[in-house]
């Protein structure tokens, strides 16, 4: 939770009375552009950043003046770790265990369960200075679950991942929102957030732009869109049958030859199995997936952001 | 979900991992480094043409080079410790845990203390042996003076840290601090000493104790300026290196605690 959090650097006001209650066993994504004040609401709440105004709590715990207290059941990814180049993966999850509380034989099974968990477990031997960037952000990963905390607050997990580590990350996250761990992650990355989260904190220029369930975000935005794929590319005829169709604000084809269709209409669920019984029935369009697409919260994003 | 352990535990696990404790061929090295620097000055003082003819101006005179060794120490030990977390930004990892700033700053002073204090007793181990080896006994002063020579390197290593805390830099860190001990102090210590007075309370004045056992003509670093050195008083210059150690280290936890790590 966070009370009207401020903090200047210099002159320049990185975030301005920021105000946020994250609810235990919620899985927040904090969006924004860059510069917006993701990584500086991040470092506020593990403790990195002395507050110019206002406070960062977790658990009750001021996160910078009681440190010890607040960060006890946190697991912090902050930026793109660091690690001691010249340690190893097992030496530095060792030394961490020990910070947070574990002790043996339960810290080196923590920390095999861990790498293990990022796909590390053969390298636990080598030194951190031979890591791709890749291999080290899965270690940061690793070392905020060692002490299986119930509070995570990653900033930019999926950083520099391929697809198949964005993939395991996302895979990570849902099991442990379905774990029952509370989560705030900051992310540039729209499908991922919509993906694992339930609600979305919207940060720019250090303001809180919105805070709410995606679905509520996108109701209030009256944006509902959805992707549909079809077998061969649609006529000019048949897209112009779409748009006249009632609730639908717009339609645009792209893909490889324009069988992918992106309907943007108005409405709830009901309007949305409408829309997908007219397209089949009525229209006859031969489809062959029909799924809510993450543009809506692209559209809510630029659509906050711009104003 | 495990409860981390006390803070004077953190503190010996964080001095544990910085000082390499865990391994005992990098704390050998470390050692052996020291050991290898010592026996080189050691050599040279042995075997200089001119050679002090009292067992108590030999062992002070030797002891002369501990003034330039401990700043070496605190410097190549502590700074690094320091600054490496912000300038390679490993901080970000090791904040962000449930530990206070203090606890790691402690932790990180005992490990760097633990290898200045061996460079210390190296040193004084290889002047009881040349002293016995060139006039048959040990004076009970070199014994007693290895309680300031410990606590010179408490305080300028609590100097070190200061300097790393506020610019986070090493190098930085190590020049401001030998600036001060080399530079600053004596020519202070210099100017008042001209002016009839004794600047017990400098920590350069308060550090002649290391050697004074030997008399007060025993060389320290003021004279590299020209200046006398005077006598300082054993129990007084202890007492005043304890309180600029203590000053200091509360000082640059202090400025610790505000840091932001960005």
């Amino acid at each position: 939770m966070t009370e009207d959090l401020t903090k200047k650097y210099g002159e320049l006001l990185a975030l301005d009375g920021l105000n946020l209650e994250i609810k235990k066993g919620s899985c927040v994504g904090l969006l924004g552009p860059n510069g917006a004040g993701k990584s500086t609401t991040i470092k506020l709440l593990c403790g990195l950043l002395r507050p110019t105004r206002g406070c960062a709590y977790i658990n009750g715990f001021d996160s910078f003046r009681d440190t010890k207290n607040a960060l006890r059941d946190v697991g912090c990814l902050v930026d793109v770790p660091s690690f001691y180049q010249n340690h190893t993966p097992a030496q530095v999850l060792e030394y961490l265990g020990k910070l947070r509380g574990l002790r043996p034989p339960e810290l080196q099974k923590r920390a095999q369960e861990c790498l293990e968990l990022v796909k590390l477990t053969e390298w636990s031997d080598t030194r951190i200075k031979k890591f791709s960037f890749g291999m080290v952000q899965r270690l940061g990963i690793a070392q905020a679950l060692l002490h299986d905390p119930s509070i995570l607050i990653l900033d930019e997990p999926a950083l520099g991942l391929d697809p198949k580590g964005i993939h395991d990350v996302r895979d990570i996250i849902k099991e442990l929102v379905g774990k029952g761990k509370t989560i705030l992650f900051s992310s540039h990355m729209l499908y991922e957030t919509q993906e694992v989260c339930e609600s979305i904190a919207l940060i720019n220029r250090g303001k809180l732009l919105a805070y709410d369930t995606i679905e509520n975000l996108e109701r209030i935005f009256h944006i509902q869109m959805v992707e549909m794929e079809t077998v061969r590319p649609l006529r000019p005829g048949e897209i112009e049958k779409i748009r006249e169709l009632q609730h639908v604000k717009s339609v645009s084809a792209d893909g490889n030859g324009g069988n992918l269709v992106r309907i943007n209409f108005e409405g709830d669920r009901k309007e949305c199995a409408k829309l997908h019984e007219e397209l089949v029935s009525n229209l006859g369009l031969p489809i062959v997936s029909f799924r809510p697409s993450v543009g809506a919260l692209e559209e809510v994003y630029l659509q906050l952001v711009k104003e | 979900m495990p409860s981390p352990p006390g803070d004077f535990k953190q503190v010996l696990i964080v001095a544990k991992f910085e000082g390499g404790f865990e391994s005992w061929k990098s704390v050998l090295g470390n050692i052996l480094i020291l050991a290898v620097a010592s026996a080189v000055i050691m050599t040279l003082l042995v075997f200089a043409p001119v050679r002090p003819d009292t067992p108590e101006t030999f062992a002070a005179s030797f002891l002369f080079p501990v003034f330039f060794l401990v700043p070496l120490a605190a410097a190549i030990f502590g700074a690094g410790s320091v600054t490496s977390e912000f300038e390679t930004k490993t901080a970000h990892l090791t904040f962000s845990n449930p530990v206070k700033r203090t606890v790691l700053a402690a932790g990180k002073f005992l490990a760097s203390l633990f290898y200045v204090c061996c460079a210390i007793l190296i040193f004084y181990l290889g002047c009881s042996v040349a002293t016995y080896y060139v006039f048959g006994s040990v004076p009970a002063g070199l014994a007693v003076s290895i309680v300031p020579s410990i606590l010179y390197g408490c305080a300028v290593l609590a100097l070190v840290f200061l300097f790393g805390f506020i610019f986070r830099n090493g190098v930085v860190a190590g020049a401001l601090m030998f600036a001060v001990i080399f530079l600053c102090m004596p020519l202070l210590q210099l100017f008042l000493s001209d002016m009839g007075h004794a600047p017990w309370y400098l920590l350069t004045y308060a550090a002649g104790a290391i050697n004074a056992f030997g008399g007060p003509s025993m060389p320290k670093p003021v004279t590299i300026f020209g200046g006398s050195q005077g006598a300082p008083d054993l129990a007084i210059s202890t007492a005043v290196l304890a309180v600029y150690f203590a000053a200091v280290f509360v000082l640059s936890l202090f400025v610790l605690r505000r840091r932001d790590i960005a």
